[in-house]
């Protein structure tokens, strides 16, 4: 029996759980698929809305020139954000509702935080977000033509590293809490700071390999519409992480 | 406009093409015909959610730890005015 024929058999695990079965079931279920046309269409509504509600924040801080007069909105952002954010990975099929408040949230805060930034390191923002966006379709190319190819090994590596990550920064704010400086050496401008910021810059990279893969793998097996706003707002978070991390790295390196 | 502006606008305008474009194709036959892809199961956030958990559950004991165990404290102030030296009871 060829390797393709025994793969169209018993599907590309031994687990039946876990065959290609798993996204086309709901899918068919309800009529409408998930395609690529539409996940990046739906990834394009979200950037819009990011960079509407982000250039609200942006504006308030540079006609009051006082920090204070956007953490308010960024603070707000940032935590109803995270709620729906939460509310998006639970509950997957109310993702055309909460991805795009997501989105708006996530820009209130990327606004303020991105205008405190540029006030002291002018031309930062432009800089990271160039970098961010080229990232992103550097991947997208590679990932495309088989270049970088998505392994089981290779996403149990980068979700290890990001639940690392994760619980570093958890440490570092539990500390920060009880009075200590925390982690200081994840903070710092020196060498290692620079290294750690270059290593998490490197991991929320593939993890947009991983989000290529899971909407590639969506639209091949016809998972229903509403995964495209799922596959979209994955995305999102991601390049939002990205995005942050390259803010940091470069503000490191401008304040040696 | 000055070159830091030319030059990462101009990429942000050229991957947003490339992204737009190239995002509705499907993936060369390399990568699509493998028997080692990932089994995604519908759940690109399987792992956060544990992650979730934990991150909830320590952040509550730790708020509730500030709150109820390590109370900042305000000594008296001394006859020598040198008062009101914050101290955290327990530390």
């Amino acid at each position: 029996m060829s390797r393709h024929n025994a793969l169209r058999m018993f599907g590309r695990s031994g687990n039946p759980a876990l065959s290609d079965a798993t996204f086309r079931k709901e899918g068919a279920a309800i009529g409408k698929v998930m395609t690529l046309q539409g996940t990046v269409n739906k990834t394009g509504i979200l950037l819009a809305l990011l960079v509407i509600c982000a250039f609200y924040t942006w504006n308030i801080f540079f006609q009051t020139g006082n920090p204070a007069a956007v953490m308010p909105l960024a603070l707000g952002g940032a935590i109803g954000g995270l709620i729906f954010a939460l509310i998006t990975i639970f509950k997957k099929t109310w993702a055309g509702i909460t991805a795009p408040i997501y989105a708006g949230l996530e820009g209130l805060f990327l606004g303020g935080i991105s205008a405190i930034f540029e006030a002291q390191y002018p031309g930062i923002v432009i800089q990271a977000t160039g970098l961010t966006l080229g990232t992103l379709a550097s991947l997208l190319l590679l990932y495309k033509m088989g270049i970088i190819k998505p392994t089981e090994n290779f996403r149990l590596m980068i979700v290890s590293a990001t639940m690392g990550i994760g619980i570093l920064y958890l440490i570092s704010f539990v500390m920060n809490m009880f009075g200590s400086t925390g982690i200081g050496f994840i903070h710092s401008n020196g060498l290692f700071g620079i290294g750690f910021s270059l290593f998490v810059v490197a991991i929320a990279a593939l993890n947009l390999v991983l989000d290529f893969d899971f909407i590639e793998q969506g639209a091949e097996q016809g998972a229903p519409k509403y995964m495209e706003w799922f596959g979209a707002f994955a995305l999102m978070v991601t390049l939002i992480w990205l995005y942050l991390e390259m803010l940091r790295l470069l503000a490191k390196l401008r304040s040696r | 406009m000055d070159f830091n502006t030319f030059f990462f606008g101009a990429i942000i305008i050229l991957s947003l093409v490339i992204f737009f474009y190239i995002g509705k194709f499907r993936a060369s036959e390399k990568q699509r015909n493998r028997d080692d892809r990932i089994s995604w199961q519908n759940n690109r956030f399987g792992f956060l959610k544990l992650l979730i958990w934990v991150m909830v559950s320590v952040l509550s004991i730790a708020l509730l730890a500030r709150m109820f165990v390590f109370t900042p404290k305000t000594t008296e102030p001394t006859h020598g005015g040198e008062g009101g030296i914050r101290t955290l009871e327990g530390l």
